[in-house]
């Protein structure tokens, strides 16, 4: 490793995504600021949106600019940076490296900023934040009562599993909506919860575990005529309650940490294979692809999407880390391959 | 050390950043100096709310309904939309349970219209879409919202806010106003929980759409 060499990637990409990121977010803490007096400011200014105000805005503004200038320096690394870039001998691999961890270091500069950023936003507001753990699997059940459904669970795998989270959905015949009433039990008997609610649209239901230890029994009973309520998939999910939210920001930071060390890797890989404009274009659409799209490497707009909502993002799977590596790795040796190659020359 | 060197920026970042948190109100002029842009912009606000709504993330779909709203402000429409939706359904039994929480979310679209009528650039309308939602309450069994002082008083202030449209120069408001202030006098008690006459109100489509957001400036 090279360490003029990391500085040097490390100013060249860090200035402009700083400068423009802070003066971006900025201009959302005073929004967020002046909107403070609206009269929907109790529904409307929770700090999951705020969180997610703040991310988002980073995300937008940085992003872009961290990439651009990652593709501008694999550019010049296989260009005109070629004959003076190391003060002594240097291979390319440890050339391309010392870039990728230089960029990579500014990268975690600003997710580290963005973070402090969200959670001074968001304050000392205090809410129930979930994060989800393992997924619940719903086998149906038999039932000989009329309007009642009831669905056996297996006991949480997660020992921290506190709520059960049942999506649904809603066809509007019979009224808007249906008022139903949700029971979660032990199936061996003892401690149930039980709660009676209104579904108007399709906002997953939640029910807190009951105490006690085996298997679980839902059953969900309509009280009167309405809407219909479906169960679309058979599996629901366990969540637990995170006692501090502000966690959110730091497992976004860890999440954004693999997704940055990838495209980084492959952002200074095109570049030195790639015009910037159209490298830099390239990687621009394939992010916007992951973000929408599912799968171990997308789901970030989901993702996103539950910050919003006041949750936590679940922790990096195993096969996710590993595929994200492996797309680092990718990246370095593309790159490393158009220098050693000769892929500008 | 690499900040040795550009301490001066690291200081200019912080400073923009601190400094634009604290900086003033923006004034409606600048803010208008951006509409064009604004109002695309605000479209798909409405649009992303209108999804959240419906997947009953209410936090985030207000959120995005008041980005859009302070993107495009003049709009009397959006304005409308999002206090029917307070109103009609977050406001009905059918989404909220008690009449408090209810009554909640009719006041909320109602202190909407009247934020709007300070920004939009048909002030009337809102004005009178306020009337109608005023009209509605009186219309709706007192269990239902439990509206402090009763349909008497949800028909005074119905009437208020037809004076308020008809002064800004509602074209229908004088009628409506007139046919709400006879429900206010109207002598027998018995009649204090009954409805505005059919035919004084106005015509279904003209006031503001309930059944869609805004889809333009």
């Amino acid at each position: 490793m090279r360490v003029p060499l990391m500085r040097l990637a490390l100013r060249r990409s860090l200035w402009p995504a700083l400068l423009v990121g802070c003066l971006a977010v900025g201009w959302v803490l005073w929004n967020n600021r002046v909107g403070a007096a609206s009269e929907l400011a109790t529904w409307s200014r929770s700090p999951g949106i705020l969180r997610h105000a703040v991310w988002m805005t980073g995300i937008l503004v940085s992003g872009p600019l961290l990439l651009g200038r990652a593709v501008a320096i694999g550019h010049r690394l296989a260009g005109a940076d070629a004959p003076w870039c190391a003060s002594r001998p240097a291979s390319r691999l440890g050339v391309l490296c010392s870039s990728w961890i230089g960029a990579l270091t500014a990268a975690c500069v600003l997710m580290i900023l963005l973070a402090a950023a969200a959670e001074l936003g968001v304050g000392t507001q205090v809410s129930r934040a979930l994060q989800p753990i393992g997924p619940a699997e719903l086998t149906p059940l038999e039932t000989s009562e009329s309007g009642i459904v009831s669905f056996e669970l297996e006991e949480p795998a997660h020992e921290n599993a506190a709520v059960l989270r049942l999506p649904v959905g809603l066809i509007a015949t019979g009224g808007p909506s249906a008022r139903i009433r949700a029971r979660l039990m032990r199936t061996a008997g003892g401690a149930f919860v039980e709660r009676e609610l209104i579904v108007a649209t399709t906002r997953p239901i939640e029910l807190d575990l009951p105490a006690g230890e085996g298997p679980l029994r839902l059953e969900l009973e309509r009280v009167e005529d309405g809407a219909l309520v479906l169960v679309p998939a058979k599996r629901a999910g366990w969540w637990r309650v995170m006692r501090h939210p502000a966690i959110a920001s730091l497992f976004l930071a860890c999440l954004g940490f693999l997704v940055c060390a990838a495209l980084l890797a492959w952002a200074l890989a095109l570049g030195v294979w790639m015009r910037p404009a159209p490298a830099t274009a390239l990687l621009l659409a394939v992010a916007i692809a992951l973000w929408f799209s599912g799968g171990t490497l997308g789901g970030w707009g989901v993702a996103m999407e539950h910050i919003a909502g006041g949750d936590i993002p679940a922790l990096p799977t195993l096969l996710g880390s590993g595929l994200a590596m492996a797309m680092t790795a990718a990246g370095g040796c593309l790159g490393w391959w158009g220098l050693r190659w000769g892929a500008r020359s | 050390m690499m900040l040795k060197g550009h301490r001066a920026k690291v200081l200019l970042a912080l400073a923009a950043c601190v400094g634009m948190s604290w900086l003033p109100t923006p004034t409606e002029q600048r803010r208008r100096a951006l509409a064009p842009i604004a109002a695309f912009a605000a479209t798909i606000q409405w649009a992303r709310a209108d999804a959240a709504f419906d997947e009953g993330r209410l936090d985030i779909g207000l959120a995005r309904a008041e980005r859009a709203l302070e993107w495009n402000p003049s709009a009397a429409e959006g304005w409308s939309w999002l206090a029917s939706v307070l109103v009609h359904r977050f406001g009905a039994p059918e989404f909220e349970s008690t009449a408090e929480a209810r009554r909640t979310w009719v006041e909320a679209g109602l202190a909407i219209l009247a934020r709007g009528e300070g920004l939009a650039a048909e002030p009337q309308e809102l004005a009178f879409h306020a009337g109608l939602v005023m009209a509605f309450v009186a219309s709706l069994p007192d269990e239902v919202l439990e509206w402090p002082g009763g349909a008497r008083t949800a028909w005074t202030e119905a009437a208020e806010h037809f004076e308020r449209a008809k002064a800004l120069g509602h074209p229908r408001a004088d009628a409506i106003a007139q046919a709400a202030w006879r429900e206010v006098h109207r002598p027998d008690p018995a009649t204090e929980e009954g409805s505005l006459d059919p035919a004084a109100l106005p015509t279904e489509g003209s006031s503001a759409s309930e059944q869609a957001p805004p889809d333009k400036d």
